[in-house]
């Protein structure tokens, strides 16, 4: 009888203790799955540039033409001392590189309207600096290319000045996209001259 | 039991129409570093992560068990989820927590002088669900599971909710074992949005029929195989789980899966590595991404932990 007592004291000690390692597991394992996600979400907070710029003059001019853009200032005077700080929302393509010969975007490259309804549809609106061949490429939350296609120089997407695209459910072959976020990638000449997002309701 | 495979396929089968477009299921990216590089062969895990999976699968759980996974994609998209399993005596009981996030997403306005877009404001975007699960042993190798599972994305005054259910079963043998789960069961499950101009629209949660096995071909050596019913389309998954002898801690694991991209069924290969200490494992798992010009490779990250 008093084994059996003993026994028992035993199983209910040693199941407190098990509970008690699970939480001190539990906390410790929370603690260090916080700090790469915080760490993560910080580093996007203050991530390189919003805007394309590789001729500040130009950059600017976009941006004063801008109604709302409480940040523009700010981002002017970053500029000029060559440090490009936003929240990552558009356009994020610093300098691609100085050849003056290649294409690049002015200002951001953007959806309108966002978010908007596929069956309504929207217009992807970029200031080209030349002509250009731009490859467009859509991905997914889940990193699958989507959409790909090529607007050649000098024609509607490849034209020197602001292009308007329109995009809505023919651009998917028929196909209806699942509401969520997608993410857009411009390039010409091999180098990406700008990315954004946009989301798609039902 | 036949009877019982045989309505969990009908709950299943059910309602396998094609619809236009479906929810974006969080799950399809995969529970676990682990299953994913096993070929994201689902209802065969051994963890708390199971909840998200094939819910009789958590009758594997022991005594505790807790799972934890991340990782961000793209630069974008941050994954995460947590979950939870502890042994009652009337059976298993999960709970299991999964969002991806986006942030800054701009509110685009036209100039009307310019008639060039401008940022306006910003907006994040989160996609949750939450799963509740239960399993229960009929007998030592039979075990049932059925998890209710609640949706909610939020994004800029955009908020949608849903709710379903997972229904599984599992056979565990000593060599070999068998899964066979409904995701959604409940045939015409949507998730309903509320828009901001008071109006409402629906999108359909996709039913899937996973049937998975796994086979002790030799010591140490594991194969994974799989057959998933989306949208009408069997999507194939293998995988391979090798545990040196040496270093009976570590698992290499390796996969292939089919997965679908808008009406296209496209395949991927994944590699990853496990090491398991005193019932602490972390996992890691690697992909290829196609054809991005910035990006080649997803990394995942678990940890689970086995009490």
């Amino acid at each position: 009888m008093g084994r059996k007592k003993g026994a028992r004291e035993f199983e209910m000690w040693y199941r407190i203790k098990r509970g008690f390692e699970f939480l001190i597991g539990v906390l410790l394992i929370g603690t260090l799955a916080a700090i790469p996600v915080a760490a993560a979400q910080t580093v996007e907070k203050y991530s390189f540039v919003s805007y394309t710029v590789l001729n500040p003059a130009i950059a600017t001019a976009n941006i004063n033409t801008s109604p709302g853009n409480a940040d523009a200032s700010f981002l002017l005077l970053t500029m000029k001392w060559g440090i490009y700080f936003g929240d990552g929302g558009i356009s994020s393509v610093p300098n691609p590189d100085s050849d003056s010969s290649k294409a690049f975007i002015i200002g951001p490259a953007l959806f309108y309207p966002n978010p908007f309804k596929q069956s309504v549809g929207a217009h992807l609106g970029y200031r080209l600096s030349r002509n250009a061949d731009v490859d467009i490429r859509i991905f997914d939350m889940r990193a699958n290319q989507i959409f790909k296609t090529r607007y050649n120089a000098g024609v509607a997407g490849g034209i020197a000045g602001y292009n308007r695209l329109v995009m809505n459910r023919q651009t998917f072959n028929g196909f209806e996209l699942s509401s969520g976020v997608y993410f857009f990638i411009l390039s010409s000449d091999d180098r990406v001259i700008a990315k954004g997002k946009f989301v798609v309701v039902p | 039991m036949n009877k019982l495979l045989i309505a969990v396929l009908l709950v299943g089968l059910g309602g396998s129409s094609v619809v236009a477009t479906d929810y974006e299921m969080l799950t399809d990216l995969g529970s676990s570093a682990e299953t994913i590089a096993l070929g994201n062969v689902e209802g065969l895990n051994g963890s708390a992560s199971g909840i998200f999976e094939n819910p009789a699968a958590l009758k594997s759980v022991e005594h505790n068990s807790i799972g934890l996974f991340m990782t961000t994609l793209m630069d974008e998209v941050y994954y995460k989820n947590i979950s939870l399993a502890s042994r009652m005596p009337v059976g298993v009981i999960g709970f299991g927590y999964s969002e991806a996030s986006v942030f800054n997403i701009p509110i685009s306005a036209e100039n009307s002088i310019t008639n060039e877009y401008y940022v306006k404001d910003y907006f994040d975007y989160r996609d949750s669900l939450m799963k509740l699960g239960y399993s229960v042993e009929l007998d030592s190798e039979w075990a049932i599971g059925a998890s209710y599972v609640y949706y909610l994305r939020t994004f800029g005054a955009i908020k949608a909710t849903g709710a379903n259910f997972d229904v599984g079963v599992l056979l565990t043998k000593p060599n070999y074992s068998l899964s066979l789960f409904a995701r959604n069961a409940a045939s015409g499950g949507s998730v309903n949005f509320s828009l901001p101009d008071g109006t409402m629209s629906s999108e359909k949660l996709p039913l899937e029929v996973v049937g998975s096995g796994k086979y002790n071909l030799m010591d140490g050596m594991t194969t994974y195989g799989q057959v998933k019913l989306r949208r009408g389309s069997p999507l194939i998954s293998v995988g391979g789980k090798f545990i040196p002898r040496e270093f009976a801690s570590l698992e290499l694991n390796a996969g292939y899966r089919q997965y679908l991209v808008l009406d296209r069924v496209k395949g991927g290969l994944a590699l990853g590595v496990s090491v398991d200490l005193m019932g602490i494992k972390a996992s890691y798992s690697f992909e290829k991404i196609e054809d991005h010009p910035q990006y080649d490779n997803k990394s995942y990250f678990s940890v689970s932990i086995n009490l």
